[in-house]
């Protein structure tokens, strides 16, 4: 059933993984050795010309030249390659917008900056994880990332899957895939979608981490990543509540982290905060807040933070614009809060309060 | 050439030595600020649009120095998304758009027609003045709150940011209708200002190409207004057009916008290959190949243009059915450019090629454009534009065309026709130099764009994932190429204007109309009404007096016109026998 099909990147073309992929690339070549064969017969045709009939003395051009049916061949003779790209091109298309009717539907919410992947089983995470081997139908839309930031247009881009669609503010968008390679691959948002006017200055570790730029530069930070795994894998992972791989809710909330929050937020002692603060050390701390009051970062802040970011910004990152992460399942914004705690040396009760909570 | 046959002889005389240039005719600024005359109307755009190149040309190093490496390099995200936002608006609204037509046009539109000017020389005048207001209204809105929506405004993003999207499209409205004046005055002047004997047939390419854009630009540039104006309605007084959160639909815009700015596209490139077809057909010596095909050509690129503004946005969220039929029209438009690109290859068959600097530029332009265009198939095909769509190839395959083709047409007639513009030559050797790194960097910044892009890297990106970065670097490094070359070309430009030789009248040995005139023009083209004879390109019935590439003083004797026309002082004569030649002056013809 696993049996991958897909293949590696060449110079032109980043690996293939999806069953779009084949016809894309093998119509992108064939137009390719066409402009390839036009380009050589012009440009060899101009030079030798241009070098035969170089000026030399004594030497007259010939009088005009007129070929009606040259002309006529010229005119008329392309348009059977040109009908033949755009059959090939449009039958593709409609292979891309028809999705077969045993597609998953997956929900895609596109925020500036980040992207939410809804699950039929009302799992969410900013990560895509699909079956391989199994349609897969994104069906999108944008949202407003607060009341002064309405939705904008984005565009949903996987090159290795060979889609790409508009996401429109005020409308659904959709479009289908079939992976057919393990792995893991870029999501980029391909339609310009700005930067957060009032955005302050940023570090250089704000901006750039780990090879990839971060939600705070905007546009180009709105990155996400598509992981292909077997139909059991997804199973077990599209399950809401605690999977079975992780022995304690801590665990859990450390994988949710790392897929959710690593984009702006660190959580190591001692190190640089990105765009957002440093998380460790963080529970059971007096927060200094924008305003000149403080909080206790507790149980009740936290989730709050997680749902309602701007309610009570810490000081000094009131233009981090961090979007809300409500629509996570509640069982998840737990234990994201038990490893929040489990980070710092003041959060052990919290973590065994968390851990002895029932999940779902 | 304008063969000024009876006319001329008296006109020459009787004026003798006190018909000076245009240049030396006034020297005050104010006769420079108030003129109305076309070539210095030609100049004063060629200053502005070169200036405007130039600070467009600033922004582009800019990108292309913070693309170099990933993550900051020399800006903030948002200083970069309002460099990238200006070197675009800048580049196509105050550069591209009237760089050739409003510039070289207005400067050899009447000359090639044997008029003394264009039809309407005040409004010629207004309408430089409208880009000028157009231009500080741009510049205004750059130095306060410059913008940061791309040149697209595309919406909902351009209502929501709160930077000067108000004066900058304020400043596009304007030029637009900049744009439109002279779109009218050009299609005016080419209907009724033709000298006696050119008919529609004989007319320069050049003047079918910037006929062909006048037309485009009086019938698309106002849906632009409207657009323009819809949005701003909409951002003053709350009307929803375009916003959903009002009722309106951002795709909405994108029709709207495109409805213009894909016409606009060839209101980019048509003067760049009309620029081309002269340039050929002086240096092949030879008529170009399949005249009214190419002449037609334009046309029909022009129509063509009003009907595939849909490519755009074939994954915006359009009906099926309606991205077929906009690929199936973009297909179409393959035909006239290939038509243009196979009829000047064969233009040089049988030909007499000379390889100055002006011929240099038009065998680039034919490849340069050649991979501009047939890229442009892999965006046509539906299946592979949803994977190229708003990447880099698409950025690569766009400067191909504007770069490769409009802005080295441009800078092409620049070359050609300096000598007829200034009265001045340039130096040959420094020229080619120019050309060599201009070629070079050129295709270093922009072939590796289309990598970049097929591998999937997104447009208008400040930063992107490490592993882009080679290719990256490389197309920087291209662009520093590219700057040096045209630095070099315009410090041989500046240095040429004050110390160049000077320029014999027709220093290519040229059989087109404008080479006919002294170098730089009298004051009025012609001494008289030209009478036309023959065919810009006609060479087999041109004169050797006539396609004299030196001073006419220096003329060899046996060249020289017979004793019954002696009025050779200005410009070459015409043989009496050519009298015989197949087409007599005629008026029959309607005018």
């Amino acid at each position: 059933m696993n049996d991958q099909t897909g293949y590696d990147a060449t110079i032109q073309l980043p690996e293939g993984a999806s069953t779009l992929a084949p016809h894309v690339d093998s119509l992108y070549y064939d137009i390719f050795w066409i402009s390839v064969a036009f380009f050589v017969a012009i440009v060899g045709c101009m030079v030798w010309f241009a070098y035969r009939f170089r000026r030399r003395k004594g030497v007259k051009s010939k009088p005009p030249g007129h070929h009606t049916a040259l002309e006529l061949f010229w005119t008329f003779s392309p348009l059977l390659l040109l009908a033949y790209m755009f059959h090939q091109g449009f039958e593709g298309y409609m292979m891309m917008n028809i999705p077969p009717a045993n597609a998953i539907n997956i929900r895609a919410e596109a925020r500036q900056w980040s992207w939410s992947f809804l699950y039929p089983t009302g799992k969410v995470d900013g990560e895509l994880t699909v079956p391989i081997h199994q349609p897969v139908r994104m069906i999108m839309s944008s949202h407003p990332r607060g009341v002064d930031h309405p939705a904008v247009l984005h565009s949903f881009f996987v090159p290795a899957l060979r889609v790409k669609r508009d996401i429109v503010p005020g409308m659904y968008t959709s479009l289908w895939f079939e992976a057919t390679r393990l792995g893991t691959y870029d999501i980029y948002c391909a339609e310009y979608c700005g930067l957060d006017p009032i955005q302050g200055e940023l570090t250089d570790q704000q901006i750039h981490n780990n090879g990839r730029p971060l939600a705070s530069v905007g546009h180009s930070g709105m990155l996400s990543r598509l992981h292909v795994v077997t139909m059991e894998e997804y199973t077990s992972y599209a399950r809401t509540g605690r999977p079975d791989e992780f022995e304690t809710n801590a665990a859990w909330g450390e994988s949710i982290f790392n897929q959710n929050c690593t984009a702006c937020h660190v959580i190591e002692p001692g190190q640089a905060p990105t765009v957002g603060p440093n998380l460790s050390n963080v529970v059971g701390y007096e927060q200094p807040l924008v305003g000149g009051t403080g909080r206790m970062a507790d149980l009740d802040y936290l989730r709050e933070s997680i749902r309602e970011p701007q309610a009570a910004i810490v000081n000094g990152f009131e233009n981090a614009a961090m979007p809300s992460f409500g629509s996570l399942p509640e069982a998840n914004i737990d234990a994201l809060i038990a490893y929040i705690a489990s980070r710092s040396d003041r959060g052990a009760d919290l973590v065994t309060q968390l851990e002895a909570e029932p999940q779902e | 050439m304008t063969t000024q046959t009876t006319t001329h002889a008296a006109g020459s005389t009787a004026h003798g030595h006190g018909e000076v240039d245009y240049i030396r005719e006034n020297t005050s600024p104010l006769s420079w600020i108030v003129t109305l005359d076309h070539k210095r109307l030609g100049i004063l755009y060629l200053v502005s649009t070169l200036t405007m190149f130039m600070v467009g040309g600033v922004y582009a190093l800019l990108i292309r120095t913070e693309l170099l490496t990933p993550g900051r390099t020399i800006m903030d995200p948002d200083t970069y998304n309002k460099v990238f936002t200006l070197h675009g608006a800048i580049m196509v609204f105050l550069f591209i758009i009237p760089s050739v037509p409003a510039a070289l046009g207005n400067f050899f539109l009447p000359i090639m027609l044997g008029a003394k000017d264009v039809a309407f020389p005040r409004l010629n005048l207004m309408s430089f003045y409208v880009y000028v207001l157009g231009a500080i209204f741009a510049l205004v809105s750059i130095f306060t709150n410059s913008i940061d929506t791309g040149w697209t405004f595309y919406t909902p993003y351009s209502q929501t940011t709160s930077t000067a999207t108000i004066s900058m499209t304020l400043a596009v409205f304007i030029l637009g209708f900049s744009s439109i004046l002279t779109g009218v005055n050009f299609m005016a002047t080419v209907h009724k200002l033709r000298a006696p004997g050119l008919h529609w047939k004989r007319l320069p390419l050049f003047v079918w190409g910037i006929y062909a854009t006048a037309v485009i630009q009086v019938l698309a540039t106002p849906v632009l207004a409207i657009t323009l104006l819809m949005l701003l309605m909409e951002k003053v007084l709350s009307i929803g057009w375009f916003d959903p959160r009002l009722g309106g639909d951002p795709v909405l815009f994108q029709h709207f916008f495109w409805f213009y700015s894909h016409p606009a596209v060839y209101i980019m490139i048509l003067p760049g290959m009309a620029v081309v077809n002269e340039i050929i057909a002086t240096f092949s010596r030879r008529k170009i190949f399949g005249y009214m095909f190419v002449a037609m050509s334009s046309v029909a690129l022009a129509l063509l243009g009003f009907l595939v503004w849909g490519h755009h946005m074939f994954v915006a969220g359009m009906s099926e059915y309606a991205t077929m039929v906009f690929s199936a029209l973009t297909f179409f438009v393959a035909i006239p450019s290939g038509v243009k690109v196979f009829n000047w290859v064969a233009t040089l068959y049988n030909g007499s090629v000379s390889f100055q600097s002006p011929m240099l530029y038009a065998l680039a332009f034919i490849v340069l454009f050649t991979i501009g265009g047939l890229t442009g198939l892999f965006l046509g095909t539906l299946s592979v534009d949803v994977h190229l769509h708003d990447t880099y190839f698409v950025v690569a395959h766009f400067h191909y065309v504007m770069v490769g083709g409009t802005v080295i047409g441009f800078i092409g007639g620049l070359h050609y026709w300096w000598p007829k513009m200034t009265g001045k030559m340039y130096s040959e050797k420094i020229a080619r130099i120019a050309f060599v790194f201009i070629f070079i960097g050129f295709n270093m910044t922009f072939l590796t764009q289309f990598v970049l892009g097929s591998q999937g890297m997104p447009r208008r990106y400040y930063d992107y994932l490490d592993h882009f970065q080679p290719l990256h670097g490389f197309s920087s490094v291209g662009a520093y190429v590219l700057g040096v070359g045209f630095s070099i070309m315009l410090g041989m430009f500046i240095y040429s204007l004050f110390k160049g030789e000077k320029a014999p009248p027709n220093p290519w040995g040229s059989a087109g109309f404008e080479w006919a005139t002294s170098s730089p023009p009298i004051m009025h083209n012609f001494h008289g009404t030209p009478v036309i004879h023959r065919g810009p390109y006609d060479y087999h019935l041109a004169t050797e007096a006539e396609l004299f590439d030196g001073f006419p003083e220096d003329l060899p004797a046996t060249a020289k016109p017979a004793a019954a026309k002696p009025a050779a002082k200005q410009a070459p004569e015409p043989e009496p026998a050519k009298a015989a030649a197949p087409a007599p002056a005629s008026r029959e013809e309607e005018e």
